[in-house]
């Protein structure tokens, strides 16, 4: 099935102890899209990566990789994904370079050269042992591990939590070279929102165990906006109530988060607005938080 | 060569497309010139491959760029003559609507605004 998204989630769910972790997920992701996945903690992010990935059952619904359901995936599938843990798994008493070469064996593949090359620019030293590096070198020795076999499907949880400014540029750089093949996908979450606005196609909002937002970048960024209208001033009537997600009011005004603005914005709408009112575009940041408030 | 702010809220894509038009009508990008390739810009920048992929297909699709097979994406040729007075004051426009929105905020009156801004492009003429 070479045609099969590279990740298919159908109404998954999952609880542990009686509690919803995930509610009725659906989505497909295909070859070629980068996305960020983004929520508050807690809202379960981390579970649907690693159910995604079958590293724990659905509770119902399903996840499948490359036509594959996710649990029991052959061996050919499990070689196409590569997946960086929030927390990792490296040996503690082995040396960089021996824990490579270890995981190297897993795979029919291996690219020894990309590699040394991740491990010489991000500046990994690979001779000394893993209990000795620093949090970041050991996220970037995690990283590194999981793209050695160049696979099809990258999963990350966080994966740069705790690198430095200029690994974490590095770090976009190689996805940015992985995405330019077009052929290869990328999931991946994390809390620094400024990256995934670089680099992802899609953004993913998570809250409270749902999957609130799937959309692309651009359609988010032209189609929620903040409009501040002067004390007293109300939004034409031709806005649809459920385009409004949430008003504040306040002594000098009023401000508005509005969704769907391509549509009202093509209808002329923004020559409607109150006189003193103003519109804005907002980042992904701002978005997010907006959508937390 | 471009400036690109992926953490504003307008998409990267029209960010770059506003600015490949800007340059063309302007003369400052030429009838044949090469743009960087998708993945150069792509990686530096480190913004996604398709969100400058879909920047110049749109200028292609606008006959502002053509694509040659195998090579580099150009400035297309009709594009020799400058726009017309009319059509460069169009592409001000959204710019001008802001400084509006920004004096009417700050109470000052189009004489004021006119004023500053005749002296700042005389300045930076200079």
């Amino acid at each position: 099935m070479t045609n099969a998204p590279s990740l298919q989630l159908t109404n998954l769910s999952k609880q542990f102890d009686q509690v919803s972790v995930l509610k009725d997920l659906s989505a497909n992701v295909h070859s070629g899209e980068v996305i960020g996945l983004l929520g508050l903690n807690g809202a379960g992010k981390t579970t649907l990566l690693e159910t995604a990935l079958g590293f724990s059952l659905p509770s119902q619904g399903m996840a499948s990789v490359f036509g594959q359901t996710s649990t029991s995936m052959d061996g050919t599938t499990k070689a196409r994904v590569g997946f960086v843990p929030q927390r990792d798994e490296l040996l503690e008493g082995m040396k960089g370079s021996g824990y490579l070469k270890l995981i190297a064996e897993f795979y029919p593949r291996w690219n020894h050269a990309l590699v040394q090359r991740l491990a010489s620019e991000w500046q990994v030293p690979l001779d000394t042992k893993i209990n000795k590096l620093s949090i970041g070198q050991r996220q970037k020795l995690s990283i590194i591990a999981a793209l050695g076999h160049e696979p099809d499907l990258i999963v990350l949880d966080e994966p740069v939590a705790s690198l430095d400014p200029v690994a974490r540029r590095q770090f976009l750089k190689e996805l940015v070279d992985i995405a330019s093949s077009q052929t290869r996908t990328i999931l991946l979450s994390t809390h620094i929102v400024s990256d995934l606005e670089r680099v992802a196609s899609r953004v993913w909002f998570m809250q409270q165990g749902k999957l609130t937002i799937d959309a692309s970048i651009d359609e988010l960024k032209e189609n929620f906006v903040r409009v501040q209208l002067p004390a007293g001033a109300k939004l034409p009537a031709s806005i649809d109530a459920q385009s409004i997600l949430h008003t504040r009011t306040t002594a000098t005004g009023t401000t508005v988060l509005l969704k769907d603005w391509q549509q009202y914005s093509a209808q002329g709408l923004h020559n409607a607005l109150p006189a003193q009112s103003s519109l804005e575009t907002l980042s992904l940041e701002e978005l997010f938080l907006e959508l937390h408030a | 060569m471009f400036t690109l702010n992926p953490n504003s809220g307008v998409p990267i894509y029209r960010q770059l497309i506003e600015q490949v038009r800007r340059m063309v009508s302007s003369g400052q990008l030429r009838p044949g010139a090469e743009l960087p390739s998708v993945r150069e810009l792509a990686l530096n920048h480190a913004v996604n491959p398709m969100t400058i992929s879909k920047a110049y297909s749109l200028l292609e699709a606008e006959g502002i760029l053509e694509r040659q097979r195998g090579k580099a994406m150009t400035v297309a040729a009709q594009h020799t003559n400058k726009e017309s007075k009319t059509d460069r004051l169009q592409r001000l426009q959204p710019a001008i609507d802001h400084v509006v929105m920004a004096a009417r905020q700050l109470q000052l009156t189009p004489e004021d605004v006119l004023k500053v801004l005749r002296t700042t492009m005389e300045q930076q003429d200079d």
